[in-house]
């Protein structure tokens, strides 16, 4: 189950960043994300010796946790995507393609005229969008 | 070693080094404690040798030499582990004590740019402290019983030369109960070097004694192993040149004991009670007799020793252990021993056993740095106690393993996995009592990880192994752990925030609140400003309880203030946060002080400045109406030249004047800052004493208006220096108390409310005032307090447009003396109305200030609609004092109005003499009309001046708005036919429709203005007894049910009402009575007076109206708002021509009148308030009287006559022909007359042409006159008739006889064709003669008029008729099939040409026309004859 997902802007600050979770833990999911910037930053400051081709945008696994774990993945624009899923176990085409699918939602909350590139999205409709991509998750076609 | 490692191998070596135990006479430590120090505080610190060159051979006889070396002393009593508890509180306080040297206050924000240095610089100020408590962490987990690295080496016995019987106090000491504990236990081997000390206080005596006794102590216990030890050779007084001043050579290297002290205790150890200081008598010599008594030892005993033992060791292990023989035996034997019982610390093993005797062999050798041999060693033993299963052992065998090969630099990986083999089985295998062991060897892995640079890993390391711990210790391994993730290759700021909370989180949840201040305040400088709110939420919240814990409110406040404004939080966490706030507030001994609180957030941009300079209003809509709309009203009414006080002006004038910045405002006046609060949160928020905070400079004693200005503006400019420090101090509070009058607001914010709340400031003298921000108390606790942005001034750019801020953005007021001002307020003004509806209204003026005001002027955007009346309208009741009174009717006309409008634009002016006194209060009536539906916003103004000119302003306005609706009523058209027969006489037929919804309707009387018309009904009028009969222009008249079945016009009904409307010529009517005609609608019964619509306000509603028709272009300003409706009417009505207005008389003013009652209406109405009755009053002015044939003609003749046919068979009778030309056209008529052949309208009929036109003279023929328009048709029928055929057997010859003529019944005798110009207006007469040639009826009618007109201004007649209703065009549609009049119906032409009689159809052909003559029947008798 994806517990959490968030976009971070250039400056590293949040633009978007939603639990799923009933708890109030959100403080617990901002932390998570926040210190997975730093593993963002390691990957991009030296892409070669963790072995990601140059034009790959998905970061795999930044950090297991005990309970969780975080995938990132980057966009050209170096807006970053993260997830934290409970589940042990996951396809990375999964992952792949919820960050495709993730990012071009992202693309189109971006593109509204009334968007201020590197405030947060407060858009309702986004976050609909998102949640039903959170929901769907998984749910796909699993042979 | 060399390089990364090094640091960590040398405090290998000091923490892994020979254990020599003391043991010292109390008269030793007597002697010591002269210097405030024991005796192994005295020894310590020469016990790091850093030169000796001491030559070594390892066990396999290879020599080498040892450069360095260390050694570490300690009392017998010591060498025991503490307990748990005491160990943990010793540790605290090591903990207490690194703690209280913190940078204690938070530097806040000094440069954020070098946050990743300063962080640094805090990592680097904090390792110290850790590396002490590392080593005392160590130290309580030495001489535990698994390892012999802390099993001493060799004891000293020091004994004092004072004591008695040395000798034998040398063998007390060494007994069984001071001895540790390890020793009796077997654990440790008791067969030490022995060596013995004397030791000689020189302030005792001289050292011959102690020589005597070393003499015997060297015959007792041998030569070589006894020392005499000087000390104390100087004075306290003497030496403080000496460098034993140099306290730090014992302080730093002291050892505290490690039993739990007491406070005193602490103090009595740290400070002597003499004050001496450490060493005070140890001079120079003594040191080195010293350092020469620890390097004898070293040197001559302990390295040879443990040589020696070594090699003994070895061999003794290579005999039982080497070569494949021993190793079959010893797994044959280990195996034997897999039946014992596991022990959670594996089984006991005595000094005596093969383990401990390995593992001293080992221990000794890497104390002797021969790692290899060591590390062989440790590796042979970890395999025993791995078979043994004595995991502690083991892993304590795997942490020596580790560091051996960390000393011996190989092996990296190999190290690194015995470290964390020891770690794992510390742990899992040999019970909690290892745990701290765990921790040790973690702590020896992040060393070994740090020292090669791998930072991440250590922290790694670190953070597991304080999740591990359940103690103080790790919040100390967290915080360190952070501290590692500083220094990652890319540093990992966010990791060691993270780190930092989590450290400060359980420094917190163990008591360190300062530690835990100091780590969270670090990680505020990698959390703030970058929008991760909940994080910094938190760690600001949880600052702001730890300086609540720590007494600290001040801080406490700050960091609290920061959270409150939370709108991201929970509901309930915002409650928490905005609880704790004010709590810490309330505690704070900083309750009263002003904080720059986000709460409720404030719109600090956008303030709304509501001040009255000139200009006032008389309310907050007038003052939200737009500039630009007041302008344009008050054009005309405010005097040109008093522009220039307005701002705009002004800065055009004279531009550098300081008071262009400044708005212009009145003492005693309140300014109004509209300020709009928002409250974030979703709890609700008490705001109370809310006010403006205002800076005010009293203007000087001078009434120099130039110079003062320029003077007060520096002294401003000071002031508002001033005013960029902070606002605790308020400067000149004391002044503004008394010249300012602040009103306080108090309000409630709902959760995610925003309310705009006014607030007020009154200054009370002349002077200058700024409004400064806004304070306000939350909760009543906590005082805020935001500065307002200062818009525009900032760029002072040498641009033109200069950013000036609008008048109603400024916060600066030029405050004048006092100036009157008027309050107005419109009594009995209704919020929607009926079109049509008169009302009166109340104008209260009152001046509220002190001194007088004249020259009243009133002015409105909406002449027709409001209309000031005159000072008598009050004294009579509504609406009495419209009905046809008694008194003098002051009369105008149109031409007066216009007169009016030219002159002053509609602006009304009070009576010169009106003065109004301060306090006094004025009452004016005013007359509200509706004349069409829609909303409207009237806007009003009203001048004056002060009485007494006085240095301010010199004239002031007040501006009213009131917003009205109409509703739309009855709308009415008019349409008017001329009589074909009579020119004075039109038909005038009245439509009604009621537009309202639900209203009804009575229908009061319908009148007529113009001095040429007057009404009178279509059916006989019903004389009246009395007065009213005397007046023979005003008829009461009822309508019969067949007309108008009622008065009463319900909703959605259509009525049409017919009168005849007369010319009657300006002569009949006395200019008394107007120039109006009434017509009373209703039953013959009532006796409802009627409505004077000849004086009052109808009229001036009616003129004005007119005016406004005429002259629609003198309205255009005014009349923008009232729509496109309007606008297209007054294009078509662009006709100014002097013809038009020639024509004036043409024209005639139709009224309505009607009223609506209670009780009338369809639906019972619920408001009470309803006046009892409310007179509609609908007029159409202007209507054409025309018609759409722009000729009338009358034929006038005698209708008798008797002639004598047979004296002669001709009769002549001769008419009139009267022309008239109604159009505004010149006019060129022919008048044609013809036969009956040359008739072309009658050519096909052929029978009985010859009849055509004349009829047998009968008796009963004479009805039939009515039908004779329609004759050529009917005559069938009426011949057919038995009176006919009767009478036709009378005259059957004198058919006959005009049948044989060629010629018709009656011959034109005097004119074919005659051909006429007529003027616009003007009428001509023609004379006519017929010659009939029998008697009979005959029909004059062979005549044809047709005409052309000179078309001028190529308008159209049509639209002429547009000018009667305004409303007409709105809801007709050309779909209707109703025939209404000209007025209902929009200018079309097929309707137009249906309800017209023109054959001719459209308006445009009516320019050229051919009518046939009217029917006109003519009797001609034979007065010779008997017949009648």
């Amino acid at each position: 189950m994806i517990v959490c997902v968030a976009i971070v802007g250039q400056q590293n600050n949040p633009l978007y960043i939603q639990s799923f979770t009933n708890g109030d833990d959100a403080l617990k999911f901002h932390y998570i994300v926040h210190c997975s910037l730093d593993v963002i930053d390691e990957k991009v400051s030296n892409p070669k010796k963790l072995g990601l081709s140059l034009n790959e945008t998905f970061f795999g696994l930044l950090y297991p946790t005990e309970d969780y774990k975080v995938f990132g993945y980057l966009s050209n624009t170096k807006i970053k995507f993260l997830l934290v899923t409970t589940d042990q176990d996951l396809r990375d085409a999964d992952v792949r393609n919820f960050f495709r699918r993730f990012h071009s939602e992202y693309v189109d909350a971006a593109s509204n005229p009334f968007h201020v590139p590197g405030k947060r999205i407060t858009s309702p409709a986004f976050a609909e969008r998102v949640s039903s991509i959170v929901s769907s998750f998984g749910t796909g076609p699993v042979p | 070693m060399e390089g990364v490692g090094f640091m960590l191998a040398q405090s290998v070596r000091q923490q892994i080094a020979p254990l020599v135990m003391v043991l010292a006479t109390a008269s030793v430590e007597a002697s010591c404690q002269k210097n405030s120090l024991t005796f192994v505080d005295l020894l310590r610190p020469f016990c790091s040798l850093a030169n000796v060159n001491v030559p070594v051979r390892t066990a396999s006889e290879q020599p080498y030499r040892l450069q360095e070396f260390n050694m570490r002393m300690f009392y017998a009593s010591e060498i025991r582990q503490p307990p748990e508890e005491t160990a943990e509180e010793y540790l605290l306080e090591v903990v207490n004590s690194t703690s209280e040297n913190l940078p204690a206050e938070p530097e806040e924000d000094v440069q954020r740019k070098n946050d990743f240095s300063a962080a640094l610089a805090a990592a680097d100020a904090r390792t110290p402290s850790f590396q002490k408590y590392v080593k005392e962490f160590m130290r309580t987990l030495a001489f535990s019983e698994h390892e012999a690295v802390d099993h001493p080496v060799a004891s000293i016995q020091a004994v004092s030369s004072s004591d008695d019987h040395p000798i034998s106090r040398f063998v007390e000491l060494y007994n069984a109960e001071n001895l540790p504990s390890l020793i009796e236990e077997g654990a440790m081997d008791p067969k030490l070097l022995k060596l013995y000390v004397l030791v000689h206080d020189l302030q005792e005596g001289s050292v011959d004694r102690a020589n005597e006794i070393l003499l015997e102590m060297r015959s007792t216990f041998g030569v070589n192993n006894c020392r005499i030890l000087c000390i104390n050779s100087g004075s306290p007084e003497a030496d403080d040149g000496s460098p034993n001043s140099n306290e730090d050579m014992w302080s730093s290297h002291s050892l505290r004991p490690m039993t739990p002290l007491s406070a005193s205790g602490v103090d009595k150890l740290d400070k002597d009670p003499s004050g001496r200081r450490r060493g005070c008598f140890i001079t120079q010599a003594d040191v080195e007799e010293v350092t020469d008594f620890v390097l004898d030892i070293a040197v001559k005993h302990i390295i040879p020793t443990m040589e020696l033992r070594v090699r003994t060791l070895y061999q003794q292990v290579a005999a039982t252990r080497k070569g494949l023989k021993n190793q079959l035996k010893n797994l044959w034997w280990r195996k034997g021993k897999d039946e014992v019982p596991d022990v959670s610390n594996g089984p006991q093993y005595t000094y005596t056993s093969m383990e401990s005797q390995i593992r001293v062999l080992a221990d000794y050798a890497f104390m002797l740095r021969d790692y290899e041999l060591a590390l062989s060693n440790y590796r042979l033993l970890s395999s025993d106690y791995k078979m043994d299963k004595a995991w502690k052992r083991y892993a304590g065998v795997q942490e020596m393993i580790g560091l051996s090969l960390f000393m011996l630099d190989q092996s990296k990986r190999e190290s690194e996995l015995c470290m964390e083999t020891a770690i794992n089985y510390y742990h899992q295998k040999s019970g909690l009592s290892s745990a701290k062991y765990a921790t040790r060897a973690s702590l020896w892995l992040t060393e070994m990880h740090k020292a090669r640079g791998q930072y991440r890993e250590a922290a790694v390391v670190l953070f597991r192994s304080s999740t591990e711990e359940g103690s103080l210790r790790s919040a100390l391994l967290l915080e360190q752990a952070a501290y590692c993730f500083l220094r990652t290759a890319p540093p990992m700021l966010r990791k060691y925030g993270f780190h930092l909370v989590l450290a400060g989180n359980q420094y917190s949840n163990y008591g360190q609140k300062t530690l835990a201040m100091f780590v969270y305040q670090c990680a505020l400088k990698v959390f703030g400003h970058q929008g991760w709110n909940y994080i910094s939420d938190h760690v600001h919240f949880h600052l702001g309880r730890l300086c609540q814990l720590l007494e600290n409110n001040a801080f406490a406040v700050q960091y609290f203030k920061k959270v409150i404004a939370c709108s991201h939080q929970s509901p309930t966490n915002q409650a928490k946060f905005l609880s704790e706030f004010l709590h810490v507030i309330e505690k704070s001994d900083r309750m009263g002080a002003v904080l720059d609180l986000d709460l409720p957030s404030i719109d600090l941009e956008h303030v709304y400045v509501h001040f009255e300079d000139q200009r006032t209003y008389a309310s907050s809509a007038a003052a939200s109406v737009p500039e630009e709309i007041w302008t344009s009203v008050e054009e005309g009414l405010v005097p040109a030249a008093d522009k220039a006080v307005n701002w705009l002006d002004a800065r055009t004038g004279n531009a550098k004047t300081v008071t262009a910045d400044y708005n212009i405002c009145v003492a005693g006046e309140d300014i109004g800052v509209d300020v709009e609060f928002s409250n974030p949160l979703q709890v609700a928020l008490d705001v109370s004493g809310v006010s403006l905070v205002c800076n005010f400079t009293a203007e000087g004693s001078t009434e120099e208006s130039g110079q003062e200005f320029s003077e007060e503006s520096t002294l401003y400019t000071s002031s508002s220096i001033d005013h960029v420090l902070p606002h605790d101090g308020q400067p000149g509070t004391r002044s503004v108390q008394d010249e300012l009058v602040l009103r306080e607001e108090a309000f409630t914010l709902k959760a995610g409310e925003s309310q705009v709340v006014r607030l007020r400031v009154k200054p009370s003298r002349a002077g200058l005032l700024r409004v400064v921000g806004v304070k306000w108390v939350l909760s009543k606790i906590a005082h805020g307090q935001r500065d307002f942005a200062v818009v525009g001034r900032k760029s002072k750019s040498r641009s033109n447009k200069r950013d000036e801020p609008r008048p109603h953005q400024r916060l600066k007021f030029r405050v004048l003396g006092h100036m009157p001002k008027l309050e107005v307020s419109l009594h009995e003004m209704p919020g929607r109305v009926n079109a049509g509806e008169v009302r009166r209204l109340v104008l209260e003026l009152s001046n509220s200030s002190a001194a007088a005001l004249k020259s009243i002027k009133f002015k409105t955007d909406h002449p027709l609609f409001l209309l000031v009346g005159d000072s008598g309208d009050l004294d009579q009741e509504f609406p009495v004092c419209l009905e046809v009174g008694t008194d003098a009717v002051r009369t105008k006309d149109a031409a007066a109005a216009e007169e009016e409008y030219s002159t002053s634009g509609f602006i009304f002016s009070f009576p010169e003499e009106t003065v109004l006194e301060g306090g006094s209060t004025m009452l004016w009536p005013l007359w509200l009309h509706a004349r069409q539906g829609g909303t409207f916003a009237l806007n009003t103004v009203i001048y004056y001046e002060p009485d007494k000119l006085s240095s301010g302003l010199r004239y002031r306005t007040v501006r009213i708005t009131h917003s009205l609706q109409v509703l739309s009523s009855l709308r009415v058209g008019v349409e008017i036919t001329p009589s074909p027969l009579r020119l004075e006489q039109f038909l005038l037929r009245l439509d009604i429709e009621n537009d309202h919804s639900a209203e009804s309707f009575w229908l009061r009387q319908v009148s007529c203005a113009g001095n040429q018309w007057s009404l009178a009904s279509l059916q006989p009028p019903v004389v009246e007894n009395g007065d009213e009969s005397e007046e023979a222009d005003v008829r009461a008249a009822y309508l019969s049910a067949s007309v108008c079945p009622s008065q009463l016009l319900p909703a959605g009904q259509n009525l049409s009402l017919f009168f005849k409307l007369l010319n009657v010529g300006s002569g009949k009517l006395t200019a008394e009575e107007g120039f109006t005609s009434n017509i009373r609608l209703g039953p013959p019964s009532s006796m409802e007076p009627l409505i004077h619509v000849g004086k009052g306000p109808l009229l001036s509603f009616l003129l004005r109206e007119k005016v406004h028709i005429k002259k629609p272009e003198l309205f255009a300003s005014l009349q923008d708002q009232v729509g496109g409706i309007a606008k297209t009417d007054k294009r078509k009505t662009v006709n100014t021509s002097p013809v038009e207005i020639l024509h004036e008389a043409g024209r005639v003013d139709v009224m309505l009148i009607s009223e609506q009652q209670d009780g009338m209406s369809m639906e019972k109405r619920i408001s009470s308030v309803n006046d009892s009755s409310r007179i509609i009053f609908n007029d159409v002015c202007q209507c054409s009287v025309q018609g759409s044939v722009p000729l009338v003609w009358v034929l006038e003749g005698p209708r008798y006559v008797k002639h004598d046919f047979k004296e002669d068979p001709f009769c002549e009778v001769s008419f009139t022909l009267t022309i008239s030309n109604r159009s505004n056209l010149d006019a060129h008529v022919t008048v044609e007359t013809f036969d009956v052949k040359s008739m072309p309208l009658h050519s096909s009929v052929s029978n009985q042409e010859k009849r055509v036109g004349w009829f047998p003279l009968t008796s009963s023929a004479a009805p039939g006159v009515g039908e004779s328009a329609t004759g050529l048709t009917t005559t069938e029928s009426v011949s057919s008739s038995a009176a006919a055929a009767a009478a036709g057997s009378v005259s059957s010859d004198k058919e006959n006889v005009c049948g044989r003529t060629s010629c018709g019944p009656y011959m034109w005798c005097n004119l074919r064709s005659t051909k006429i110009s007529l003027a616009a207006g003007t009428s001509a007469q023609v004379s006519l003669c017929v010659t009939t040639f029998a008697p009979g009826i005959y029909d004059i009618s062979r005549y044809q008029i047709s005409w052309s007109l000179q078309d001028k201004t190529l308008e159209t007649e049509g639209s002429l008729e547009s000018k009667s209703s305004m409303i007409s065009l709105e809801k007709s549609s050309k779909s209707t099939e109703k025939t209404y009049a000209a007025g209902f119906t929009p200018i079309s032409d097929e309707l137009g040409g249906i309800s017209g009689p023109s054959s001719k159809g459209s308006g445009d052909s009516a320019r050229f026309g051919t009518e046939p003559g009217h029917p006109y029947l003519l009797t001609c008798i034979s007065s010779g004859d008997d017949v009648i």
